[in-house]
């Protein structure tokens, strides 16, 4: 039973790796910016940007390697991904490592998120009419 | 033994007049004896019942099972565990931190979606609730982080036709 379970998972991960590896080179061959791809909901409405617009564009171009133009368009992408990957990472070993879980989900941790998110968010506006640097 | 003596019945105890009250003659009447006859009975049977053994076994008894059902039970109350935790203070494996779901609000918060935000202020208060040790309100706030990403797929699903329709007219 424990074989044939952990058999299955792992066809599960596999199964969502190569499945993730294949779209991220679609997406690589795809642009964004001219294509048929969902826009910002919060932009349309409001005009106001959000703190992820510009995040499709920053993926596209992380994935053809250009990191001064990911950087551009959405620094967010290049500060979170790494951050979500190492909290993804943690809540799957969250039984087997408690301390390393309960460490990403500190108090600390989820409040630089909060806090970095919004701080991004107002900053970016503000920098669309004033420009500081 | 003494056989207990009678009891006065109730015509010559009513007959009994008050010591403040003159009769005719000028020398008050007091007549107590049928009152100290009465003292002396109800004292008697007092004193039987209570050395009546039967009773004070029964009352004895009585009393301890009343005190097993009310007191604490000693182990028990040896050790006042708090709540959630072992006596060694680790966190019971059914009372554990609710889930935070902080991945999925910050992967909303890069992926565009304004709920994301709101679920990254209810995953903070999660931490912060179970800290203070309030299980229930960290219970909460985790469910409304759940629902925070629900709200956005369901905002993703709505938007699916304005998308369409933003392409056709542009």
């Amino acid at each position: 039973m424990g074989d044939t379970t952990g058999l299955r998972r792992y066809i599960i991960i596999a199964t969502a790796i190569i499945t993730g590896i294949a779209l991220l080179m679609l997406y690589a061959k795809a642009d964004p910016a001219a294509g048929y791809f969902p826009r910002c909901v919060f932009l349309q409405i409001t005009g106001l940007q959000c703190p992820g617009c510009g995040s499709q564009r920053a993926l596209h171009a992380l994935l053809t390697g250009n990191l001064a133009a990911a950087w551009a368009f959405n620094p967010l992408v290049i500060i979170g991904l790494p951050a979500v990957i190492t909290l993804a990472i943690a809540s799957s070993v969250k039984y087997r490592h408690p301390r390393f879980y309960n460490a990403a989900n500190s108090r600390y941790v989820i409040l630089a998120a909060l806090i970095i998110v919004v701080g991004w968010w107002i900053l970016r506006n503000v920098l669309n009419y004033v420009k500081i640097f | 033994m003494t056989t207990p003596p009678p009891i006065p019945d109730r015509g010559i105890t009513n007959k009994v007049t008050p010591p403040h009250i003159v009769t005719g003659d000028n020398e008050p009447v007091i007549d107590d004896k049928p009152q100290a006859v009465v003292e002396e009975v109800i004292s008697e049977a007092v004193h039987t019942q209570a050395s009546e053994e039967g009773a004070e076994t029964v009352i004895e008894t009585v009393v301890e099972e009343v005190y097993a059902e009310t007191a604490p039970d000693p182990v028990s109350s040896a050790i006042p565990p708090l709540p959630g935790t072992t006596p060694s203070g680790q966190p019971l494996p059914d009372k554990q931190m609710p889930p935070t779901y902080l991945v999925w609000n910050l992967l909303l918060c890069i992926a565009c979606v304004i709920t994301g935000v709101v679920g990254l202020i209810y995953a903070s208060q999660v931490r912060q609730r179970w800290t203070a040790g309030d299980y229930d309100g960290a219970l909460a706030a985790s469910s409304n982080a759940r629902l925070m990403i629900l709200a956005s797929c369901v905002l993703g699903l709505i938007n699916i036709p304005f998308m369409l329709l933003y392409y056709a007219f542009t």
